[in-house]
């Protein structure tokens, strides 16, 4: 097997702190290249320096944990003799318990959460740079905040824009892809005209989806 | 690395073995050992969309619980783009939730991007050196010189920048540029 494992946080680290060598440097930089995955967390662990190192070990030591969790019950079932009677039960009323959580944690969940959790399984389209200055969930809640329409009462229904960035963050070459009508439609160019600066791309014929709910 | 135990002989597995192992047995340690292979990636990708230290970190140990199920139901060919995409998903139906009224497309904030297709320019300089030298010389001469430094001399971003006394931040975007530009000329030219 091919080693894919050297590009871990130490080596993200090293780079963003400009510690690699000029190879291993190149090393990061072609693999980011390459793969959009590696550019997207190296975008983002660049946002946040000192402290992921430190975040990721805790978090490696909370993997551990969850996945010994597991563990420990399916050894105490092995045990023989005597005990299996207890630990049977122990084990049942935890797997009872389990399913309990579980039927619960997943009602809640498909309560709260739309379930189009679909899976785009293309990774040609898979990268973004783009995204609003001060961050999407800034940007949301200043569509959602000056959205004249949605004061009174709302459709449930979205109009569909795509557009690029200019160098100079603003947004430009808006299409709307699918329509609600003028009124709306109106609206929701006038609210990403309106609105925030965005980042600037690295390429400005990259175009961006957004949907304005009405 | 915490998985020390007797899990090094599981280390040795590659992504596509671990996955058909754990969609047999269930095995939580499997997917483990195969988390803990990208997590980093997923916690980077995750403070990219949050900015956010802890919602991050939660964001990454949901992502965990999301696989348990998933990676059961899926076939797999490439686990890493596979989870980034899954990443990037999670992220992005959180911030979705979290403003609730302005839905974002689940593929809002994507970009119709050709700059990551996959190019193998070793393999392109064999096959189709000729076509490839041409397009080369059609690029313009900054997208030139910084894909000939970055891909045929591997030199990085820092040394291109030096060696050509461009701007550091523009390296990286003539090489994108010109790379993808090179792809265009070449497929144009064996199309034909």
């Amino acid at each position: 097997m091919e080693d894919n494992n050297w590009l871990d946080i130490d080596v993200l680290e090293d780079y963003l702190d400009g510690k690699l060598d000029d190879k291993m440097m190149y090393r990061v930089e072609r693999e980011a290249m390459e793969d959009p995955f590696v550019a997207q967390a190296l975008a983002g662990l660049s946002q946040s320096p000192r402290r992921s190192r430190q975040s990721l070990s805790l978090l490696q030591k909370q993997l551990e944990t969850r996945v010994a969790g597991f563990e420990e019950d399916k050894k105490k079932s092995v045990i023989t003799g005597q005990r299996l009677s207890i630990a049977a039960t122990a084990a049942l009323i935890f797997i009872l318990g389990g399913i309990i959580f579980w039927m619960k944690y997943n009602n809640s969940q498909q309560a709260k959460a739309p379930s189009v959790v679909e899976v785009n399984l293309d990774p040609a389209h898979v990268y973004d740079y783009m995204r609003p200055k001060a961050g999407w969930s800034a940007y949301f809640t200043y569509l959602k905040e000056k959205n004249q329409l949605t004061k009174t009462e709302k459709l449930g229904k979205a109009v569909e824009v795509s557009f690029t960035i200019g160098k100079d963050g603003r947004p430009s070459n808006l299409k709307v892809d699918k329509s609600l009508g003028e009124t709306y439609d109106a609206e929701a160019l006038r609210l990403i005209k309106a609105g925030p600066d965005w980042e600037i791309p690295t390429d400005p014929a990259h175009k961006i989806k957004l949907n304005i709910d009405f | 690395m915490k998985f020390i135990k007797d899990n090094t002989r599981l280390k040795q597995l590659d992504d596509g073995e671990l996955i058909s192992r754990y969609q047999q047995t269930g095995d939580l340690e499997l997917l483990g050992v195969l988390y803990n292979r990208y997590m980093h990636l997923v916690f980077g990708v995750c403070l990219n969309y949050f900015k956010d230290e802890e919602q991050s970190k939660d964001a990454v140990m949901q992502i965990f619980e999301e696989l348990v199920v998933k990676v059961k139901l899926h076939q797999i060919q490439n686990f890493k783009s596979w989870l980034h995409v899954l990443t990037r998903n999670h992220c992005l139906m959180a911030l979705r939730k979290a403003s609730k009224n302005n839905v974002i497309s689940l593929e809002e904030g994507l970009v119709e991007n050709s700059d990551f297709v996959h190019l193998d320019m070793d393999q392109a300089k064999e096959t189709q050196l000729s076509t490839m030298e041409k397009c080369m010389e059609s690029l313009p001469e900054e997208q030139r010189i910084s894909v000939d430094l970055f891909y045929l001399q591997e030199k990085n971003y820092k040394e291109v920048a030096a060696i050509t006394g461009y701007d550091l931040l523009k390296v990286k975007s003539y090489i994108q540029n010109g790379k993808r530009n090179i792809k265009i000329c070449i497929e144009k030219n064996s199309g034909g």
